[in-house]
């Protein structure tokens, strides 16, 4: 009796140790706990302490509430000029709706995950390969929207669809490397030849500048020149009149006249001279008679003075 | 070591491992090794110790079941700002169609939906609930 009413106190015990195990519930924040009573949904369990009665309620779903990036694999995708492109996208979901989430797919995961990868051939499959790489934000948006409508009883949010990788064949690869390579030669030659031009435009233009100014500068020398000679020429002029006024004036006076022929005289004399000198010419005057009048009157000139 | 320190050890390295853990139902479990410790040491036998640590084990279950730390929320999952953030968050709706509208939230395009008897105007809402992957507004 004693040994089967410690057995019975033992299995109690036992029984106490996995009620308590059982009922007590301490559900962390952002995980949600869903509870089926009698096999049928009863509650979500929220965080914080929950407890639940052992026999008749089960939890049958945890569900972390938090966003989820999942890695879709990567699949080869077919362009709408045939051509193969490896694509590989992340997205990233939450669960919304534990309870739909629970019962709404068999692996709401698996759904997202194929959903993704079938929508994004189809979206790809709409696009030109230039296209796939500029249109990014157009295919994750698409497939954000695609998941959406279906997954409204899967109790998931698909947030954000984002392409890691777009991964066109080597040779496509090449080629556009190629391309790109080219085209930036074009640009350089183009570059090149405009800076060519641009510099013979300046070179000429300056020389134009150049020739004008130096043509404005000679043509203001010369101008100046002119004027220079101009002023000079009136001014010899000027002087000559008043030169001649004042001889004029001095022959009026007494014994100008005399004093012009004596000039006169002395004049002939040396010219007489110098054709002597420089000439190996015999000059002998027309009118020897001419040479001892002027000669002559000359004398007579030097004497009136004495 | 007698059998009440026997007890009291146990609840020792139960309490111990509760503060490791938070699981909460560790600390029941003490207290009804507690239970046994004084049932031990007022001189009862050992199947009477382990009587009473698993009913005192049970009762501060239920005590705790009845207190208002294990009272059940009263609100609805898909409602309860602890369970799903959302809730009480403002979204801005620009136009809407038959009562629902496709606008961005936290950096992503969402489905919403009017609550009853929230009016169908362009402008600030708050999310009172969160259907499937759909947000229910009111008028905020």
């Amino acid at each position: 009796m004693e040994i089967s009413f410690s057995m019975v106190a033992v299995v109690f015990f036992i029984i106490a140790l996995v009620f308590i195990f059982k009922t007590i519930n301490v559900v962390p924040q952002q995980h949600a706990l869903v509870v089926e009573r009698l096999g049928k949904y009863h509650a979500t369990l929220g965080p914080g302490l929950n407890i639940v009665v052992p026999f008749i309620d089960r939890i049958a779903y945890k569900h972390s509430l938090k966003e989820i990036p999942l890695d879709v694999p990567p699949q080869v995708c077919i362009t709408r000029d045939n051509t193969q492109l490896q694509v590989d996208g992340i997205l990233y979901f939450q669960v919304t709706d534990a309870m739909r989430a629970s019962y709404g797919s068999s692996n709401y995961i698996q759904a997202i995950t194929q959903l993704a990868q079938t929508t994004l051939r189809s979206v790809i499959g709409k696009m030109e390969l230039d296209k796939t790489f500029e249109e990014r934000d157009h295919i994750n948006t698409t497939i954000v929207n695609a998941i959406d409508e279906s997954a409204a009883n899967w109790g998931v949010k698909v947030l954000r669809y984002e392409i890691k990788d777009l991964t066109p064949p080597a040779e496509i690869l090449h080629a556009m490397q190629r391309q790109i390579t080219a085209e930036r030669e074009k640009r350089a030659l183009i570059a090149g030849s405009e800076g060519r031009r641009q510099e013979q435009i300046n070179i000429a233009s300056g020389e134009r500048e150049a020739a004008t100014l130096r043509s404005e500068g000679e043509r203001q020398a010369a101008i100046n020149r002119a004027q220079g000679e101009a002023s000079a020429i009136v001014a010899l002029a000027e002087a000559s009149a008043a030169a001649l006024r004042q001889v004029g004036a001095a022959i009026r006076e007494p014994g100008g006249t005399d004093a012009v022929n004596l000039r006169v005289a002395e004049h002939y004399v040396d010219a007489f001279g110098n054709l002597a000198k420089t000439n190996n010419t015999l000059i002998v005057p027309a009118n020897m008679g001419e040479m001892s009048s002027v000669i002559a009157s000359a004398l007579q000139i030097v004497k009136s003075q004495k | 070591m007698t059998d009440w320190m026997g007890w009291l050890v146990g609840a020792g390295i139960l309490v111990i491992a509760e503060l490791f853990t938070g699981t909460f139902y560790l600390l029941m479990i003490a207290i009804g090794l507690a239970a046994g410790a004084l049932a031990a040491w007022s001189g009862a036998n050992g199947s009477v110790q382990t009587f009473v640590a698993a009913a005192l084990g049970l009762a501060a279950t239920a005590i705790l079941h009845r207190s208002r730390f294990g009272r059940p929320a009263r609100t609805e999952a898909s409602r309860d700002r602890n369970v799903n953030l959302d809730i009480g968050q403002r979204v801005a709706v620009a136009e809407w169609q038959q009562g629902r509208a496709r606008v961005m939230y936290r950096g992503a395009p969402w489905d919403v939906e009017l609550s009853p008897g929230a009016l169908p105007e362009a402008g600030e809402f708050r999310i009172v609930e969160v259907r499937g992957n759909r947000l229910i507004l009111a008028n905020a």
